[in-house]
């Protein structure tokens, strides 16, 4: 028996891209500043970017997904006239917040990647591990970079919305 | 006028009967030390780790590393009886880079360009990912004193290089400790329903 449409991890994964292509983008930088998977993407001109990666992938499969969003501002810190305390980098990290202070998240079916077709009644929930609803798991300030880069990591914790019913007969 | 029925002995009888079930061997104290240690062999899996001595087995020439980071991880429990009557705390934490408290160690700091060392650890870089980056050698003394002016290190595929700069690509996330404890907050959760069951069904005899 082959595992239903919403519970895949491409159509969750690019779900939750979507989502956050479409609500959250950071200012004054070049386009396609969000969602770099690819570590090696040229940022040297972006004063801001943010990288996205998913930690493990539970969802859909009784368990949950995190995913990290890791924000980075070459503008902020000691050496930054206009922002010497990083408040920049705080803005960003709110700007996160209100874009996943939602309700749930839409699954598509990505099965044709050019045309995701909406998946009926197949939601993400972002629901920490406290059990708090659109609060984020975890956020860390790391050490800036040797080139004085901020940065930020925010965990967000997402859950099928299968998974909190218990009924096993969900999954058949 | 008021009338207040109550039945003592039955309560004390119920009562009784908890307290013999918070006895019982396993007992919730036990029940959670197993929990603890799952964790602990869950975060010791997920902290990657390379088959020969690559770059996780890190530390100084003289305070080298005496094993990969993944074997670092150490459950220590403070408190806790046989009759669950201490409370009881557990800390997991890797003994290569970080003290009990949390404090990354001296000795697993990361030093910057100028050798300063930095208040993280590769494990910090292992949990939350690193960008591209460019390495060189800081200038520090080879073993036959004289200054290092090339980077050296063996591929995985076996091959000696010498560089002088080496390009990293970066380093993905691996997120082992938000895993390993959001899944033992998900443990937890289910033990704690489990034990009020019992307590549940053992007061409604």
């Amino acid at each position: 028996m082959s595992v239903a449409e919403s519970r895949k991890k491409r159509n969750i994964e690019s779900s939750l891209l979507r989502f956050v292509n479409t609500n959250f983008s950071v200012p004054n930088s070049l386009t396609n500043n969000v969602n770099l998977r690819d570590r090696t993407f040229d940022v040297s001109k972006m004063d801001y970017w943010v990288y996205i990666d998913f930690l493990n992938d539970g969802a859909g499969k009784k368990s949950f997904t995190l995913v990290q969003f890791t924000i980075f501002s070459r503008v902020g810190g000691r050496q930054s006239g206009g922002d010497r305390y990083g408040d920049k980098l705080s803005e960003l990290a709110e700007l996160l917040h209100n874009a996943m202070h939602v309700d749930s998240i839409q699954i598509y079916d990505y099965s044709t990647k050019t045309s995701p077709t909406v998946i009926a009644n197949a939601k993400i929930i972002v629901r920490n591990s406290n059990g708090k609803m659109r609060e984020p798991d975890e956020s860390t300030e790391l050490e800036p970079d040797a080139n004085g880069v901020l940065s930020i990591a925010i965990t967000y914790r997402l859950e099928h919305i299968g998974d909190l019913s218990r009924a096993v007969a969900y999954y058949d | 006028m008021l009338t207040i029925k109550h039945n003592i002995p039955e309560i004390k009888n119920k009562l009784l009967r908890l307290k013999t079930l918070i006895g019982e061997h396993p007992n919730f104290q036990d029940d959670i030390k197993n929990q603890l240690e799952k964790a602990r062999k869950l975060v010791q899996k997920k902290t990657p780790k390379s088959s020969g001595s690559g770059s996780q087995v890190a530390g100084t020439k003289k305070k080298p590393y005496p094993g990969h980071l993944a074997g670092g991880w150490i459950l220590h429990t403070i408190g806790g009886s046989g009759k669950d009557r201490i409370p009881l705390l557990g800390v997991i934490y890797n003994k290569y880079t970080t003290d009990m408290t949390g404090k990354t160690l001296h000795r697993a700091k990361l030093k910057s360009g100028s050798g300063q060392a930095r208040e993280y650890s590769l494990l910090q870089i292992l949990e939350y990912g690193s960008r591209p980056h460019v390495i060189k050698p800081r200038g520090g003394f080879t073993l036959a004193g004289r200054r290092a002016k090339a980077l050296h290190f063996v591929t995985k595929e076996g091959a000696e290089v010498f560089t002088k700069v080496v390009h990293h690509p970066g380093t993905k996330p691996y997120g082992m400790v938000r895993i390993t404890r959001a899944k033992l907050q998900f443990w937890l959760t289910k033990l704690k329903n489990r034990w009020e069951n019992k307590f549940k069904q053992e007061w409604a005899k």
